[in-house]
This record gives C-alpha cells, sequence and structure tokens, in this order.
C-alpha cells in the first residue's frame, strides 16, 4: 500500500496517512466542493491499512501503537459525518488487530466549539481523546 | 444604473452599519472568495478571535445551504441562483444575512425544520446534532441534513426567517443569525 498524502488549500485539509510510521494527520479547514470525492480515498486507505495491520500482527511482537493527530481549525457540517466515520473506522481496526491508538485532538486555544467537537466524538464513540490547547 | 440611487444605498449601508455586502451569483468559488473577505473584514473591525471564529463557522453553513438550496442547483444557471449576503454591526455583535429565491414548494418544509429548531433548547439542540450525524447520508445536494442546526448551536441564537412572494414559483427566502459577542 502508498503513503496517502494530501496538501492543504483553503477549503481542504491536510491530510497525511502513513502506515510505515503507523500516523495519521489532518489539519486546517475542512469544507471541501465534493465531500465525498474528497473523503472516498482516505475511507478507502483505511481499509487498505487494517489488511496491512492484520498481514503484519504475526510478524511482530512489538507492540504496534497508530498515532492520530487531529488539528482541524474548521469543518462544515457534511465532512463531520466524514470525520466521524474516520475516527471510529480508526478505533475498529485498531481494536481488532491488538493495536494502540493515541488519538490526539489540537484545538485553538480561543475555539472552545473545536474541543467540544472532539469531546462529542468521543462521547459517541467511545473511543479516549487526548485534548491539547495550541495557543496562538 | 440611476445614479440618484448611490447616495440611497450609501444612506442605507451606514444606517444599517453594513460591514460586507454582496449580490450575485452565488457557488462554491464565491463562498471561497467571501469567506477570505470576511475573514480579513472582520479582524480589520477589530472583532475579537473568538467571535471570528465563531462568525466563519455560521457564514460557511449559511452561505453552503444557500447555494445548496438555491433554485435551479442543477444544471446551474447563471443569474438564477442569485442571492444576497449581508454582514453588519450591531449593539450586541454581528448580523448575517442571507437571502434567495426558493421553490414555493420548499416554504413549507423550510419553515417547519427553523421552527423545530428555534423550539429547541441549546442541550435538546445539541442532542439533535448527534442523532442526525449518527444518523446522516450526504445527500445528491452533498448537505448532510445539519446545516441549520449547527447555526443555531453556534451562535447560540434562534434563526429568524422570512419569505416573499417572487417570481415565478418562487419565495425569497431572508434568514438572519445573530452573532453575540
Amino acid at each position: 500500500m502508498d503513503i496517502f498524502k494530501s496538501e492543504l488549500t483553503n477549503n481542504t485539509p491536510l491530510v497525511l496517512l502513513d502506515h510505515n510510521k503507523n500516523l495519521i494527520e489532518f489539519e486546517g479547514d475542512s469544507r471541501p466542493e465534493d465531500v465525498q470525492k474528497f473523503y472516498n480515498p482516505i475511507i478507502e486507505w483505511l481499509e487498505n491499512y487494517e489488511k496491512h495491520l492484520s498481514s503484519i500482527k504475526d510478524n511482530t511482537s512489538r507492540k504496534i501503537t497508530t498515532t492520530c493527530n487531529f488539528k482541524f481549525e474548521y469543518f462544515n457540517s457534511s465532512s463531520v459525518k466524514y470525520v466521524m466515520d474516520i475516527i471510529l473506522k480508526l478505533g475498529e481496526i485498531t481494536t481488532s488487530n491488538g493495536v494502540l491508538l493515541v488519538l490526539n485532538w489540537h484545538y485553538d486555544e480561543q475555539d472552545e466549539d473545536m474541543k467540544e467537537s472532539g469531546e462529542e466524538f468521543e462521547d459517541m464513540l467511545d473511543i479516549k481523546f487526548n485534548y491539547h490547547s495550541i495557543a496562538e | 444604473m440611476d445614479t440618484k440611487n448611490v447616495l440611497g444605498i450609501f444612506n442605507t449601508m451606514v444606517d444599517e452599519n453594513i460591514v460586507y455586502i454582496y449580490h450575485g451569483e452565488f457557488n462554491f468559488t464565491m463562498v471561497d472568495t467571501l469567506l477570505n473577505d470576511v475573514k480579513r473584514e472582520l479582524a480589520q473591525f477589530g472583532a475579537n478571535r473568538s467571535t471570528q471564529k465563531k462568525t466563519y463557522k455560521v457564514l460557511v453553513e449559511c452561505l453552503e445551504n444557500a447555494y445548496r438550496h438555491s433554485v435551479n442547483h442543477a444544471p446551474p444557471k447563471p443569474g438564477k441562483q442569485e442571492g444576497i449576503f449581508i454582514l453588519s454591526r450591531n449593539t450586541t455583535g454581528y448580523s448575517l444575512i442571507v437571502g434567495n429565491p426558493i421553490q414555493n414548494a420548499e416554504v413549507e418544509e423550510l419553515t417547519n425544520k427553523i421552527e423545530e429548531i428555534n423550539s429547541l433548547n441549546p442541550e435538546d439542540l445539541k442532542e439533535k446534532y448527534k442523532t442526525i450525524i449518527k444518523t446522516a447520508t450526504i445527500s445528491e445536494k452533498g448537505g448532510a441534513g445539519l446545516g441549520l442546526t449547527v447555526m443555531a448551536i453556534k451562535s447560540g441564537n434562534k434563526l429568524q426567517y422570512n419569505f416573499d412572494d417572487y417570481k415565478d414559483d418562487t419565495n425569497f427566502f431572508t434568514l438572519e443569525i445573530n452573532i453575540s459577542e
């Protein structure tokens, strides 16, 4: 499988999905013109990542940790659904393969709404979030 | 244009404390441009960062709603998705207004939706929001059915609205959201 990378734009976040480093990163605004077109390849990558984790788990004795850094500044209401699906999927594929999931939710210290969005996901999905406020 | 009208427009803008006004076609590219302009205006006006963020969030939902639900969404015809956007300053903060024509047939459903949102307290609104995301599917217009609910939650204020008879089979829909500072 390949590393997935999407550059930051005015309306789409920076996305980095790296199975070698077990690193998932999102940063910026998410209000793509076509939300399905933007997020479907990411969901597809996660499906491949699940297969990847499953194939390596028997060949390694070390515990794998997948680190996710979410640094959203804003996501529109049609992106919310996808962000939730991504977190849900990450929870499932790490649990089923004995992988530790570390989920970091970064938010602007002036943006309580963004912190609350994290808390809502945490509450709805039953996955532990670590919160980090970013000072300007 | 009749130049005598210019002073009238100017006076209205001064009297209503209008910070930014746009009239024209609503589409994705225009939303991008407008958001950048408004971001700059708010910063120049000295709005605090928290108000700027709140305004930005409500604004995105407002404008996306307008271009998704304006008449003749697909296929887009120039001049048919036209609308108006007004950002003004008032005694409690900022007012965002979006006006655009919608099909007469949509008036009742939209009225019910807004009335339902306005009848809920903040806790119930959040519950409604969570229920929608859990069950949402993205519509062919690209929305998740969350826009109005998000505007009410983020602004913390009731949605003000009005329908006026307009051309052909359409009503002119005006939506106002107040952002308190």
